[in-house]
């Protein structure tokens, strides 16, 4: 009884400002502490989503990315600082730190993993709301479908140069991602290529985020049914209402879940614009051994924790993950980073 | 003919459907969304759907990056 006093007075001192707004009050906010979140992609998006879902007090935020914090994201992705790029963290342990010392009340989970069919269904697993922070949309779809066919609400951002779009997609309740669009090709046209600026990126996550709460805390009543749309220099703002959805969906109509299906998985993947690919190995990688095998051919090599840096001769990098992943950075020629990969590690 | 693309009036002369429109922009394939006059259409009606002058045509663009 004493406990949950406590419990409820430090509830009160911390959360007292969201929970002076009728629409939460002390009934929403039990109900965000009883939330779990899954958020996938800590970059730009991802890190403002994760912000907003501790500083609410979202009850469990299970955060998931593939990538290590460098300079270029400091411009707009505001959870990571120098001394992250110094230490080369991964981008969800970066953020995790920082955001333990916002609200210790939260539980964090940080997961490094590139998210796959392979892992989905184990990542939404006990998560009430999926929040997208991804940078393309080959893991939207997934996300989408495996939502859909789980029964999870979906929350979609997009941003790019000084534009950015974002709804929320409830299986059984809207249309879905694929209702909209059925091809992922932007035209080249990503962060790495022609830029975007931090605004765009905040506002986006914000509608995203704001969805989410009131996901979470049952306003179904206010829910937006419909996509926003803008520019935030050209001065454009757009609301595509939603509709029914798109006959012969074949996510939520005609659940099929395209994205489910088992292909033959491409283990080696161009990571758009970022003069980067990826490519998933079959074993895991023990880093103290491959620093040792590797040292004496490479330039330099930097472990840390998390993962191994080396710097080749040939002028490409590559960052080895525990779980098998190999960055090949320095290149975008899939054929030029495999034939680098057989050559440093093999099998 | 006039037609107002996301809020700015252009003239097309050639374009008969939104498809027309939207191929005459270089946008066919790219991830869009057509709206006619505040109609959300799917990508198959987008070649029966004739222009006609004044037409109010959003063509809304995903965005893929994060």
């Amino acid at each position: 009884m004493e406990e949950m006093q406590m419990d409820s007075e430090q509830m009160k001192e911390r959360y007292s400002r969201q929970m002076l707004f009728p629409p939460i009050g002390e009934a929403g906010q039990r109900k965000l502490m009883n939330s779990s979140v899954l958020i996938v992609g800590m970059g730009a998006l991802g890190t403002v989503l994760a912000n907003h879902m501790v500083r609410a007090g979202v009850g469990h935020i299970r955060m998931v990315d593939r990538d290590y914090v460098e300079k270029s994201n400091l411009q707009r992705q505001m959870l990571y600082d120098e001394q992250d790029v110094i230490n080369m963290y991964p981008k969800v342990i970066a953020a995790e730190k920082k955001l333990r010392s916002v609200n210790s009340m939260v539980n964090l989970e940080a997961i490094v993993a590139d998210v796959t069919l392979g892992n989905i269904d184990a990542l939404l697993k006990g998560m009430d709301l999926v929040l997208d922070g991804t940078d393309n949309f080959q893991t939207r779809f997934l996300l989408n479908d495996a939502c859909y066919k789980a029964g999870i609400p979906f929350t979609y951002g997009g941003a790019v140069s000084s534009r950015g779009m974002s709804a929320i997609f409830v299986p059984g309740r809207t249309p879905c991602l694929r209702c909209f669009i059925q091809t992922g090709d932007s035209g080249g046209e990503t962060c790495d290529t022609i830029g975007v600026i931090a605004p765009v990126v905040d506002i986006v996550a914000s509608y995203q985020a704001v969805e989410a709460m009131k996901l979470l805390v049952g306003a179904e009543d206010h829910r937006r049914s419909s996509l926003v749309t803008f520019d935030i220099w050209f001065n454009r703002f757009y609301e595509l209402k939603f509709g029914e959805p798109l006959p012969g969906c074949p996510c939520c109509q005609l659940k099929q879940y395209p994205a489910l299906e088992w292909k033959e998985g491409e283990a080696a993947v161009s990571l758009c614009g970022r003069e980067t690919v990826q490519i998933r190995g079959n074993a895991e990688l023990d880093l103290p051994v491959w620093q040792e095998r590797l040292k004496p051919i490479a330039r330099e090599v930097t472990l840390n924790p998390f993962l191994l840096r080396v710097e080749l001769p040939e002028g490409e990098r590559l960052v080895m993950f525990p779980d098998g992943r190999v960055l090949v950075q320095g290149t975008e020629d899939i054929v030029r980073a495999k034939t680098l990969y057989a050559r440093y590690i093999g099998h | 003919m006039e037609l107002i693309i996301n809020g700015q009036t252009q003239v097309m002369e050639q374009a008969e459907t939104v498809e027309d429109v939207i191929r005459e922009l270089g946008l066919l394939g790219k991830p869009l969304v057509a709206e006619a006059d505040g109609t959300v259409l799917t990508s198959g009606q987008w070649v029966s759907t004739r222009v006609s002058p004044g037409m109010r045509i959003e063509l809304v663009h995903f965005v893929g990056g994060g």
